[in-house]
């Protein structure tokens, strides 16, 4: 279990951590994103010891390891924490092979000789490191490199796991089969787990909870539907991509609310707010679906309060399976749609396109 | 008419312009350095190594460049270590007075020497006071060629511990309790390289070393006459001891810079 309280950091004039509080359960794998410089290594060091924060505690099982009993300041070294920490560069020793980088913990800690070559044996069989043993660092590939660091990490037997973007540098294969590989053996070996990433996906994929964090803040901290439902500031709705609108909900002598964003006026049957007051509206790009027509001939639409606006196609991003398409309706909206309902439909840049959406799929923030 | 692939002729032209150019410079190198050679009759050669002046001042150079060279070691390392990994007020301004030796011509180092630890020099009188004194001693010449020589050390191991990744050290830390093993283990290992080629750059110049051991520690054949000062003295008297001192230079350096080369290219892993 780790809980960090109000915890500061600057470095000169950057406020690198403006005050986080942030608890993370025992056997929890926990992903942090955010965007680049938003905090999140300098989080992950001082959870490490690496560095002590300016102000705020941190404690590990319930036992201080950064802050102050009355004057006088704690800091628990890094190596009595009980703790693993995987590198964004994997940080291996680069002048020993990979059976010595495994080992060299244990030897630090004076385990016996015999007991070392078992653990050691045992942790490069379980991450699948076996025939590579007696190779240097420099003759393997990214993806091996990651299985040195994570089981020079295990060996120690922790019961925190720091991990900070350990997949940032690898191809697309191998992440894919890593991270398949590191959501198995986490969950056989019960550690805590922080999982620092930017990538949303990675997360989401992995985690059990993902906490958002920008400009030093923790932004937001829950499950990743949740998260992606309903995103409690605008920030958070800017990183995970949905599209963010300045809006004003009206309140009308009929009862009906709407939500006006620029020109246009959405009705809203759910009560938000009974004055008029300015709100960020969020709206999921996977909620919203392009069509050629006017009206959506969709059973799971029928009988649901949707809006249908009539748009241009301004911009078409292919990616691997699926298209990003920012449509012009008066305000910007994105879509996603697969790479075959974008075949379908024949879309292409700049020609008119109707865009619709539930009404309940619009989230205020 | 005859068409004139212009390009071609000036690529010719270019290539003759730098060929010509770096065969000169080669030249201009090797013809001495070859000369000291030519000039060498092999059966002469061994008579010369019975010649007491030039074994002398074998030996007074061998131990004064080795002393030179620990004493680098043992002041330069920390001192590399210190501003490579901390941070403090007044860090560029020590590392700039630490490189000056680089730069100063060795006459004026001799005369900053003797200002500060002649009998007259600022430490002068406390040195008396405790029986040193330094001018025509064996120690004025080690202290000399530490005055010249030891920014090399320095130099080359600050660059050394810069460069060791951050990120590998702080994951030995996570792993190791104890600094000093941490930076037994993985600093100084990883730093080797840098700090070995520097300490080869410090013995060879510590070796060559002429005007600031000629300022402070004078010419004393036996107590401070180092190989480039018997070979400077020998060259009236004795021009062919004078020689064999120099081609013993020549291969010196020549090993020196061929062992600094095989070091630098050296990295870790299969390659090693």
């Amino acid at each position: 279990m780790i809980e960090l309280k109000n915890v500061k950091k600057s470095f000169g004039e950057i406020d690198a951590l403006r005050g986080v509080t942030m608890h993370v359960e025992k056997h929890e794998l926990l992903s942090v994103v955010g965007p680049s410089g938003c905090g999140k290594t300098t989080m992950l060091n001082i959870i490490a010891g690496l560095c002590s924060p300016d102000d705020g505690e941190v404690f590990i099982n319930k036992v201080l390891v950064e802050g102050k009993i009355g004057r006088r300041r704690v800091h628990v070294k890094p190596s009595k924490r009980k703790m693993g920490y995987v590198f964004q560069n994997c940080a291996l020793f680069p002048h020993m092979k990979v059976r010595d980088n495994v080992s060299y913990g244990l030897k630090a800690m004076h385990v016996p000789k015999r007991e070392i070559a078992k653990r050691s044996s045992t942790i490069m069989e379980f991450v699948g490191l076996q025939g590579r043993v007696d190779s240097y660092p420099d003759e393997l590939s990214g993806g091996e490199k990651q299985r040195v660091a994570l089981a020079r990490s295990l060996v120690m037997n922790p019961e925190v796991l720091l991990l900070d973007e350990p997949m940032v540098a690898l191809d697309l294969k191998t992440r894919e089969s890593l991270r398949s590989d590191f959501r198995k053996l986490l969950e056989v070996l019960k550690v805590t787990v922080v999982y620092v990433t930017h990538d949303l996906a990675e997360a989401c994929a992995l985690s059990d909870r993902i906490a958002v964090m920008g400009g030093g803040r923790l932004e937001q901290i829950g499950h990743c539907d949740g998260i992606l439902e309903k995103p409690s500031s605008r920030f958070v709705a800017e990183f995970l991509g949905l599209n963010v609108y300045d809006g004003t909900i009206i309140h009308e002598p009929s009862g009906q609310n709407k939500i006006r964003i620029g020109d246009i006026e959405i009705a809203t049957p759910r009560l938000w707010s009974s004055e008029e007051r300015s709100v960020t509206v969020t709206l999921r790009p996977e909620d919203v679906i392009l069509s050629s027509e006017s009206e959506i001939n969709n059973q799971k639409w029928c009988g649901c309060n949707c809006h249908s606006l009539e748009g241009t196609i301004v911009e078409i991003v292919k990616l691997k399976s699926n298209a990003k398409i920012l449509v012009d309706a008066g305000f910007p909206i994105r879509s996603e749609l697969t790479l075959s309902s974008l075949k379908d439909l024949d879309l292409d840049e700049g020609k008119k396109v109707y865009v619709h959406f539930k009404a309940d799929s619009l989230n205020i923030c | 008419m005859k068409h004139i692939n212009t390009d071609h002729l000036s690529d010719w032209a270019l290539f003759v312009f730098l060929g010509g150019t770096c065969l000169v410079f080669i030249l201009f190198i090797t013809l001495p350095l070859l000369s000291v050679f030519l000039n060498l009759d092999p059966n002469k050669i061994l008579v010369q190594f019975r010649n007491p002046q030039i074994l002398s001042a074998l030996t007074v150079g061998l131990v004064t460049s080795f002393s030179a060279t620990l004493a680098s070691l043992a002041f330069g390392l920390p001192t590399a270590y210190l501003l490579a990994t901390r941070r403090f007020p007044g860090k560029p301004i020590i590392d700039t007075i630490l490189d000056i030796p680089i730069v100063l011509p060795p006459a004026v180092a001799g005369v900053a020497l003797l200002l500060a630890f002649a009998p007259r020099g600022i430490l002068g009188p406390m040195l008396r006071e405790l029986g040193i004194i330094l001018p025509g001693s064996t120690l004025a010449v080690i202290l000399a060629q530490l005055f010249v020589a030891s920014p090399f050390l320095l130099r080359s191991a600050k660059a050394s511990f810069e460069d060791v990744d951050r990120s590998v050290i702080e994951s030995a830390k996570i792993l190791n309790p104890s600094r000093l093993r941490v930076f037994f283990t993985v600093t100084m290992p990883l730093a080797a390289h840098g700090i070995m080629a520097g300490t080869i750059m410090t013995w060879a110049r510590s070796m060559g070393e002429f005007g600031a051991t000629l300022m402070f520690a004078g010419n004393l054949p036996g107590v401070t006459q180092t190989m480039p000062l018997a070979i400077y003295m020998l060259l009236a008297e004795d021009p062919l001891a004078s020689n064999v001192l120099s081609a013993i230079l020549v291969v010196v350096s020549f090993s020196v810079l061929a062992l600094f080369r095989v070091l630098g290219r050296k990295r870790y892993g299969a390659r090693l």
